[in-house]
């Protein structure tokens, strides 16, 4: 026998009421009688008088407390049918917006935990329940444990990160370990309006506090001013934005700001400002979007080989990018000049291509770096660009209307960035962490370079052969692992967090990112040359969103699905006969 | 007031008495004196001054000697019909006490006896006069008519108290014995009356019926009681107030006295007759 709702069992204290009918004495009627002789007499025999009677055995009394005691059986909701446990599967939203403080002046994460210990404390012993914490990533804290104090350990051990949460992941998981376990539970605590399985159960914390953000911040030295965008949300308010330069106040600032408006703040800065940090106060339910840093972005420079007979149209358009400093090479001294950051070839190959560096190929009149060029082909005069991944990063801002194309050579291999009539123009290679771009025609074969989207073309497959580490990290937000673009010349790195720890790195990835603030990436290059890249990390947008709380549903229990039987139904039924019985007996007066 | 029809049935009973009648004048009721009945009782020898016409002249024939006949002689009784009056009797148990004493005073007038009604009650004793002759009846029916219960009896004091009339007789307590009557009986047994005890409930006070708790109110004190009603309680009045009567027929048998439990049926008068049979004061 097993219970769908053990906490029925509180009914059990219906006993206690039941059985004070019978010991507390009832309200007396006032009725005159000709004497009290006789009832003097009965009361020395049987002490009536006394506030408490002794509790005799009686049927009514016994059918009172069977009535009581089906009352409870039927809120427990008795099951008989093998596989059922009572096994739970707590899934908890660690994003940044859990650590927002609603009405009660508790976090979301407490009071989730709150939610939670509460259905712990309600479980069986010898139930199993497994923690999930679902934070950038998302992993079982507990498995499957009969141990409810590790669990209830680990739930009051859990910390909010600073990031987002992959609740989708997390519900996969769970569903799968639902699977092996019929009988789960899934309960999901979170404020955000995830799409969980419809059998789990959504404990929704939150109460949709308002809340004042800091959204975007950049810094522009050379104005001396840094820029900072607000946003209310759940009302209007007044806050007072300060900036720091270096770790000093500089600048502070009142605004006002009606619900839901987004307002853009000029600081002032001084000059030389590498890095700036602006602070909202009040900031509302989430603090830890009230502070936004910003860091000078100083670029890196490049150096690029253009190894062509004359391309005026390529020359003008590399020239465009103020870090890149080109140089122009013949095809017969292309195997001349080394350690360039960027080999662009018009037409021509050398015999042995550079070990290190970039390449693009323009017309390549054999493969590349993986990229092969095919037989020469009639384009269908309709050039589409590539919509996923890289392809559409390099393809974005184009309008590739009315180019035209005499003729070029498919490419083969790689990823395929602009198409005509199916077949690649322009393709993309990244292996062993060195990039490559063939264009399979001569540009003088085709209008495009004089169209605006040329420029813009080199400019994004500029910016994708030739990435910077600190535009890698641009996008990143807190929690997620970032990749660096390291130089080509480094020989180690490290990255000093906002807490001042060093990290090397192992590789170019780093992922102890969890703290918001300002970041140094050091990288030593050879020659002993050191380079620093500064950038900061804050929590995700969408984590400031303290307004939209979803409301709690109840998950289809599995139990009522896996062919167990269910006994309220009997239960209730033997209650009204059992109720039926009492009225009779009590109608009779045949109650002992 | 008893109806005629009823009475009539009385003529043919009449009050049955265990003793002799003592010192009342002339009567229709046997006694242990020696008089003038037709009723033979014994032979003594002449003495002077003795009525020759008593003389038994055949045994003088036989013995030579004078002896003379003696008769019994016929006296009434005095009865006195003692009537608890308080306010406890108030409760369907007053007409019913107030018939028994009609019906035993109306066969003790057709018996020749003289009857005394007290009543005994909030405003103190009250008697009638030794009533004697059936044309008397409508006097004591209206002495008793004229009763009401009230107030308390106090019976255990009262009765002591009484002035009985001519020593001897026979005092018949009609009430509900629910206080006191122990030294009523004694007091009246102390003073040679053949006594009998017609104890009058009312049904509700045989077998209540409260089915939920309630205060009692005492009539005649009071004084208030909490029960808890329902069956068990009820149950357990039930066997007290059986044994309660147990207690007063032993009592009563005991010490001679005769005991009838009288609770009120529709119709009374018949009841009356069986009880009154039943306790062995008609025949």
């Amino acid at each position: 026998m097993e219970w769908l709702n053990p906490a029925g069992a509180w009914a059990f204290l219906g006993f206690l009421p039941v059985i004070a009918l019978y010991v507390l004495k009832r309200k007396a009627r006032r009725t005159p009688v000709p004497s009290l002789l006789l009832w003097k007499k009965t009361e020395e025999r049987t002490r009536q008088n006394r506030p408490f009677q002794r509790l005799r055995s009686q049927l009514l009394l016994w059918l009172q407390l069977a009535m009581v005691a089906l009352l409870s059986l039927a809120l427990m909701r008795p099951v008989t049918a093998g596989g059922l446990k009572g096994e739970c599967l707590f899934v908890f939203d660690l994003s940044a917006s859990m650590q927002a403080v609603d009405g009660e002046g508790l976090s979301r994460l407490e009071d989730a935990k709150r939610q939670a210990l509460a259905l712990l404390e309600g479980m069986r012993d010898g139930d199993a329940v497994t923690v999930l914490a679902a934070g950038q990533s998302f992993s079982p804290l507990v498995s499957r444990s009969t141990d409810h104090a590790l669990a209830a350990r680990a739930i009051r051990e859990l910390k909010a990160g600073n990031g987002g949460a992959d609740l989708s992941g997390a519900m996969s998981l769970a569903t799968a370990m639902r699977r092996e376990a019929p009988g789960m539970e899934i309960y999901v605590f979170t404020d955000s309006a995830a799409q969980i399985p419809p059998e789990a159960n959504l404990r929704a914390v939150g109460e949709g506090a308002p809340n004042v953000s800091l959204m975007d911040m950049s810094l522009q030295p050379e104005a001396n001013t840094a820029f900072v965008r607000l946003v209310s949300r759940g009302g209007n308010a007044q806050v007072e934005v300060e900036c720091y330069a270096d770790g000093a106040l500089c600048d502070v600032r009142a605004v006002s700001l009606a619900d839901g408006e987004s307002r853009g703040v000029l600081l002032t800065v001084p000059e030389g400002t590498r890095s700036a940090m602006a602070r909202v106060s009040p900031g509302g339910a989430l603090a830890v979007d009230d502070t936004r840093w910003a860091v000078e972005q100083s670029r890196r420079q490049y150096t690029a080989l253009l190894v062509t007979e004359s391309n005026v149209f390529l020359e003008t358009a590399l020239r465009l990018r103020p870090e890149l400093n080109l140089v122009l090479a013949s095809p017969q001294d292309a195997q001349a000049v080394a350690g360039c950051d960027l080999y662009i070839y018009d037409g021509v190959l050398p015999e042995t291509l550079p070990e290190t560096g970039a390449v693009w190929a323009v017309n390549p009149p054999e493969a590349v770096l993986g990229l092969r060029p095919g037989e020469a082909v009639q384009g269908d005069g309709i050039l589409r660009a590539a919509a996923e991944g890289e392809a559409a990063e390099i393809c974005e801002h184009l309008l590739l209307s009315d180019v035209a194309i005499r003729s070029f050579r498919p490419l083969s291999g790689g990823t395929p960035v602009l198409l005509s009539g199916g077949e690649a123009l322009l393709a993309l290679s990244d292996g062993n962490g060195r990039r490559a771009a063939a264009l399979g025609f001569d540009l003088h074969d085709s209008n495009l370079p004089l169209k605006a989207d040329f420029p813009v073309l080199v400019q994004n497959l500029l910016s994708w052969l030739l990435p910077d580490a600190a535009a890698s990290v641009e996008a990143a937000g807190c929690g997620a692992p970032v990749s660096f673009v390291l130089d080509a010349r480094c020989l180690s790195a490290y990255v000093e967090t906002p807490d001042g720890r060093r990290i090397n790195l192992e590789g170019n990835s780093f992922s102890d990112t969890d703290a918001p603030g300002v970041y140094l990436l050091v990288e030593t290059l050879a020659g002993g040359q050191v380079r620093e890249t500064a950038f900061a990390l804050h929590i995700p947008p969408e984590e400031s969103d303290t307004l939209t709380v979803p409301a709690s549903t109840e998950g289809a229990t599995v139990r009522e699905t896996s062919g167990s039987q269910e006994w309220t139904g009997w239960v209730l039924a033997v209650l009204f006969a059992v109720m039926l019985l009492e009225w009779e007996v009590s109608r009779r007066g045949t109650g002992v | 007031m008893l109806s005629d029809s009823f009475l009539k049935r009385l003529d043919a009973l009449a009050l049955r008495m265990r003793h002799p009648a003592a010192g009342g004048s002339g009567g229709l009721r046997r006694s242990r004196a020696l008089g003038s009945s037709v009723e033979f009782s014994d032979f003594r020898e002449y003495a002077v001054g003795d009525d020759i016409r008593r003389v038994d002249w055949n045994a003088y024939a036989r013995f030579e000697k004078l002896f003379l006949k003696l008769f019994m002689e016929e006296q009434e009784q005095r009865v006195h019909l003692i009537v608890d009056a308080s306010a406890s009797m108030d409760f369907g148990k007053w007409e019913p006490a107030r018939q028994l004493a009609q019906t035993l005073g109306y066969l003790c007038l057709c018996g020749g006896d003289s009857v005394t009604v007290y009543t005994l009650g909030g405003g103190g004793e009250r008697h009638t006069r030794p009533l004697r002759g059936r044309h008397c009846y409508p006097e004591l029916s209206a002495f008793l008519e004229s009763a009401q219960p009230q107030g308390r009896a106090m019976i255990e004091t009262a009765v002591p108290a009484l002035r009985l009339a001519g020593g001897r007789g026979a005092s018949v307590l009609i009430g509900d014995l629910l206080d006191g009557w122990e030294q009523a009986v004694l007091s009246l047994l102390y003073r040679k009356q053949e006594t009998s005890v017609l104890q009058v409930w009312s049904a509700a006070e045989w077998d209540p019926q409260l089915e939920d708790a309630a205060e009692l109110v005492d009539s005649e004190t009071g004084e208030r009681f909490l029960t808890a009603g329902g069956y068990e309680a009820l149950r357990r009045y039930r066997e007290t107030a059986r044994a309660y009567v147990e207690e007063v027929t032993a009592f009563c048998r005991a010490r001679g006295v005769c005991h009838g439990l009288i609770i009120p049926e529709e119709p009374f008068e018949e009841q009356l007759i069986r009880a009154l049979s039943a306790a062995g004061l008609v025949a």
